[in-house]
């Protein structure tokens, strides 16, 4: 021990490296397979991958609900007032089957998307 | 994720150069010797979830690796300490380092326990990795020349610590 007392910077260097070295050594044998670390990252992307998916549903679902909703308000609103009263769609001419169809696409188009987004999953 | 032929043998070779390294950089920097596998794990599984997976051979993957495992061990610090906060103190888990038979570096290892966690990592990654100044300073998120200043004053610290320690020893056994 008496020669650590004046001891130099390069020896406490060295001494650093090499107790450093020696606790490197040690864990050689005692660190996980490969394999298992590559299944650990498959699990977490996995579940990630479910994460965003998840998400994605509950977007689309909202989605979808919301454009029954307004379709069902406007339906509403038409068999209450008739369509004479509706303003903006006398006004550019645009028809109720046009209208129909636009939201039954819409419609369609989302719940195909979250089909698709599940099947992938 | 996919791992293709080629980028698989390239992460094996990967793995195998610094897997030991970082599971004794975990132990030696982690207070928690229980969940050293724990973050042995999540720092691969970041790594695996990164561009840098994709080329494990690029230089500057090691560094990002030791990046990853930095911020693994101040995220559990961080969460260890709002854990004993709310549990309290006895629930704090007391570190169990290694010993060594070797009287020298027994007293260096008593020697890197009193310097910050913050200058021991900083020791470890020039001395063990033997990371460039630069590269430490990336790691790190720190400045190039603190990391030089603080490098110093890290190994003289050290350095009158095993002064002090040989003394003591010596008034001992006188």
């Amino acid at each position: 021990m008496t020669e650590l007392r004046n001891r130099r910077d390069d020896e406490l260097v060295a001494l650093l490296r090499a107790t450093f070295e020696t606790e490197i050594e040690v864990q050689r044998d005692r660190i996980p397979s490969r394999e298992f670390v590559l299944l650990m990252a498959r699990i977490g992307e996995y579940n990630r991958r479910q994460s965003k998916l998840a998400t994605i549903q509950t977007c689309s679902e909202i989605l979808m609900v919301a454009t029954i909703a307004a379709f069902m308000t406007f339906w509403w609103n038409d068999a209450t007032s008739g369509l004479e009263a509706i303003r903006p769609l006398a006004q550019t001419n645009v028809s109720w089957s046009l209208m129909l169809g636009l939201a039954a696409g819409f419609f369609t188009v989302l719940l195909f998307w979250t089909q698709i987004s599940i099947r992938d999953s | 994720m996919e791992q293709s032929g080629s980028n698989d043998e390239a992460f094996r070779r990967f793995y195998d150069a610094t897997a030991a390294a970082i599971r004794a950089y975990l132990l030696r920097h982690c207070s928690d010797q229980d969940s050293v596998d724990d973050l042995f794990q999540i720092t691969y599984v970041k790594f695996l979830a990164s561009r840098m997976a994709k080329t494990p051979d690029a230089p500057e993957a090691r560094a990002y690796l030791y990046r990853i495992a930095s911020n693994v061990i101040a995220d559990h610090g961080r969460g260890l300490q709002k854990r004993n906060r709310l549990e309290g103190p006895e629930r704090q888990v007391m570190a169990t380092r290694p010993t060594a038979d070797i009287a020298d570096v027994l007293a260096l290892r008593e020697g890197l326990r009193t310097l910050s966690m913050r200058e021991q990592q900083m020791l470890w990654l020039m001395y063990a990795e033997g990371f460039s100044h630069r590269e430490v300073a990336r790691i790190m998120s720190l400045n190039r020349r603190s990391v030089r200043v603080l490098a110093f004053r890290a190994r003289r610290k050290l350095s009158k610590y095993l002064t002090r320690s040989a003394r003591t020893d010596k008034g001992a056994s006188s």
